[in-house]
């Protein structure tokens, strides 16, 4: 390849950039270009937000009746896990990457912890009596587990919705997957908290710890039509 | 200021983030050909190197407001650009089981027979090496970045980067050839060369 030729190419290849560049346009543009720090703190904000308007418009009932210890337990841990999983998702590229084990590790740990909290940190041990704490059981746990169940998605899926549009990479991986599955059932556990008053452990684990794993469920055909595709784009 | 009168990579940067874009264009000019080195390396044939280099670039357009001023601009965008080829490879590695961790095509190459097989050898070499004396190789020898911007991307300091550099070597050096060769050969650079002293692959 002569001189001219290798040139050629380059001018070519500069071109082909300058293409890509200009079509970045829009709100996800604007947003996924913003400094890292405040696309994390964004994350939080919508996830403020969305608790926020849970407490304002349909707050749980029983709030007076749950034990601070145990509750606060359960809402540090779900904040202390979406931060991270936040955090992981939303790494730029310009720094090393945590391993791959550890963010399979912390998604798995952020789609298991709903679970892990119903197990370790019962609430139904601990509460106060209340008249609604113990419904949602017998003829009424599936009703009551898929309109938790729907609840938690829908709101978790806003701040899905939101980490993909601040997300730089195109593509979305197995592990990020599962790492914005965990964030999705984490806000939507956060919601649940803050809005369903019933503690038995039936209806937490069929309605509540259920929604990263529909989140789950629900992203993976994006990763596996990616995976059948014929190109992936960016990383 | 960069040689008297050209702006440095950084200067150059912060004025594209300031909107310039012909400051993009001339960091594109100046890093495109050792970044499609970087691609090209293992294998990548030329047409998907091209678009790895077209999205190192990308990504940095997106990251632009992630840069730092008094930063090393060379060791973020190759950071940049080591990660987008690592993911290309993974896919890649997903896809195609029968390719080598390098993405390559085991007996499938356009290079001489020689060649090939001391490319092999280098390879085995490097993945018998520790992993901190690896990754100042892949970034001193491969991708040519300085002694300081080794050490930035490592977060390390400068005189740490040129000694592990120094025992890397070493160590490929001896894991490529024969005791007896080494004695009389004494070769003097390459991979298994030695670091210049002005500190610059």
């Amino acid at each position: 390849m002569t001189q001219h030729d290798e040139q050629d190419r380059r001018d070519r290849l500069w071109e082909g950039l300058r293409d890509r560049v200009a079509g970045e346009r829009g709100v996800r543009a604007w947003l996924r270009s913003r400094p890292t720090r405040a696309r994390i703190a964004a994350a939080l904000a919508a996830t403020a937000l969305v608790g926020l308007a849970v407490l304002l418009l349909a707050p749980r009932t029983d709030f007076d009746a749950l034990p601070a210890a145990v509750y606060g337990l359960g809402l540090a841990a779900t904040l202390g896990a979406l931060l991270t999983v936040v955090v992981a998702f939303l790494h730029p590229l310009q720094r090393r990457p945590p391993g791959r084990g550890r963010i399979v590790l912390a998604a798995c740990v952020a789609l298991a912890l709903p679970a892990l909290l119903v197990l370790g940190a019962p609430l139904h041990d601990a509460v106060d009596a209340h008249p609604e704490s113990f419904d949602g059981q017998g003829a009424d746990l599936v009703p009551c587990a898929l309109r938790c169940f729907a609840f938690g998605l829908l709101l978790g899926a806003v701040v899905l919705v939101l980490l993909r549009l601040l997300d730089r990479r195109d593509a979305l991986s197995w592990p990020r997957l599962l790492l914005l599955a965990g964030a999705t059932g984490l806000v939507g556990n956060l919601a649940l908290a803050l809005h369903c008053p019933l503690v038995g452990p039936a209806h937490l684990l069929a309605g509540h710890a259920t929604v990263p794993l529909g989140a789950l469920l629900a992203l993976a055909p994006a990763a596996l039509g990616r995976r059948q595709g014929p190109e992936d784009r960016t990383t | 200021v960069k040689n008297g009168t050209a702006p440095a990579d950084e200067a150059l940067m912060t004025a594209y983030v300031a909107g310039d874009e012909r400051a993009f264009e001339e960091l594109f000019r100046r890093h495109a050909g050792p970044i499609l080195g970087l691609m090209r390396r293992g294998w990548v044939d030329r047409a998907t190197a091209e678009d790895l280099v077209q999205q190192t670039f990308l990504q940095l357009h997106r990251a632009r407001h992630d840069f730092r001023a008094g930063g090393a601009f060379r060791a973020w965008l190759f950071t940049i650009a080591r990660n987008v080829r690592r993911d290309h490879l993974r896919r890649v590695l997903r896809r195609e089981p029968t390719l080598d961790l390098e993405g390559r095509e085991p007996g499938r190459s356009d290079e001489g027979p020689a060649r090939y097989a001391a490319r092999e050898a280098l390879g085995h070499a490097l993945d018998r090496l520790p992993v901190t004396l690896r990754r100042v190789l892949e970034l001193h020898y491969f991708e040519h970045l300085s002694f300081a911007d080794v050490a930035a991307s490592l977060g390390i300091s400068r005189s740490a980067a040129k000694v592990r550099a120094h025992r890397a070597y070493r160590a490929l050096r001896e894991l490529l050839e024969p005791p007896e060769e080494v004695q009389e050969a004494g070769c003097d650079r390459g991979p298994a060369g030695g670091v210049s002293e002005g500190g610059e692959p």
